[in-house]
């Protein structure tokens, strides 16, 4: 159980004691950063991210009026300056045509994926990752990852909550399709 | 008939069993250090502000206050005495400059004196 919660530490920032600071870093700095790293791919880059959320976080810590909760807050300053960073770089990926997506059945891949172990499964699964588009991989990690919910990953990514039910869905898809084609790659 | 749900929570168990990336070891202390630099700007800024401000709440007042004499018709013998400067006398400069050079040597005497007291009693 926390001892104390988000709004007593931010109450306490904002009354001058910024030492509090340190204790939302604690809670909130490792998610933040494998959320980042996801994204960008990169922990050079995420760990420079991560200290630009933050302080960013600090900064606008008095506009946070606590209509959301200030985990959805801080993945939201996190998922914004995280994308702007990929929008800079210009990467290549792979594009997957509906046609591909619906020829692939859900039920193969749970089969398919059952009979591997556990460390081949999670090697297969950031590989699959990895061939996404940046802000797919956001919405996946958050939602399994964070276990958010489809509500706060609207809040978060700005968009509207059917929009994030079918990015939803048809990274699932992408998902399967990656991981089919890894299958039958070996 | 269950799969849509076998998945979810296929990949659930996957994710759930992905590692969470490992912070550097001075992350949390170069965070603190920059939100330290930044208090410090701010309170540096607000200060300023402050002070400015106040400079500029100052001048208001002098220029209201100068602005209210002029449109009451008023010039500065209206209401300030007419000073008599007196006339510039050199000799009294000479003797300011000799009692002036006098309790200088005085002071320098008294602190050698107190030196060699302190120096003779070991305190």
């Amino acid at each position: 159980m926390e001892l104390y919660t988000d709004k007593y530490y931010i109450n306490r920032i904002q009354s001058g004691d910024t030492e509090c600071f340190a204790c939302l870093l604690d809670r909130y700095s490792r998610q933040v950063f494998s959320l980042i790293v996801k994204i960008v791919g990169n922990r050079e880059d995420a760990e420079e991210l991560a200290q630009d959320t933050f302080m960013k976080v600090f900064k606008n810590l008095s506009s946070f009026k606590g209509d959301s909760s200030f985990s959805t807050w801080i993945y939201r300053i996190a998922y914004n300056t995280a994308i702007s960073e990929t929008r800079k770089k210009k990467q290549e990926f792979l594009s997957i045509d509906d046609t591909m997506m619906n020829n692939v059945s859900e039920e193969d891949i749970a089969v398919t994926m059952e009979s591997d172990n556990n460390e081949i499964r999670l090697n297969k699964l950031n590989a699959a990752l990895e061939k996404l588009l940046p802000d797919e991989r956001a919405i996946v990690m958050l939602f399994y990852r964070n276990e958010k919910s489809i509500e706060e990953i609207a809040e978060i990514t700005a968009l509207s909550i059917s929009n994030v039910k079918v990015k939803l869905f048809r990274i699932r898809k992408k998902l399967y399709v990656l991981l089919k084609e890894m299958e039958n790659q070996l | 008939m269950n799969t849509e749900q076998d998945n979810k929570d296929l990949l659930q168990k996957l994710f759930g069993q992905m590692e969470e990336e490992k912070l550097p070891d001075t992350f949390r202390a170069d965070v603190m250090k920059q939100v330290l630099l930044e208090t410090a700007r701010i309170k540096k800024r607000n200060e300023f502000l402050g002070l400015l401000s106040v400079i500029l709440a100052s001048i208001a007042i002098l220029a209201l206050a100068v602005f209210s004499f002029i449109y009451m018709g008023m010039t500065t013998s209206t209401f300030m005495p007419k000073i008599a400067i007196p006339k510039f006398d050199a000799g009294a400069v000479y003797f300011y400059s000799f009692i002036g050079i006098l309790a200088l040597l005085l002071l320098f005497m008294d602190y050698q004196f107190r030196r060699v007291f302190r120096k003779k009693h070991h305190l």
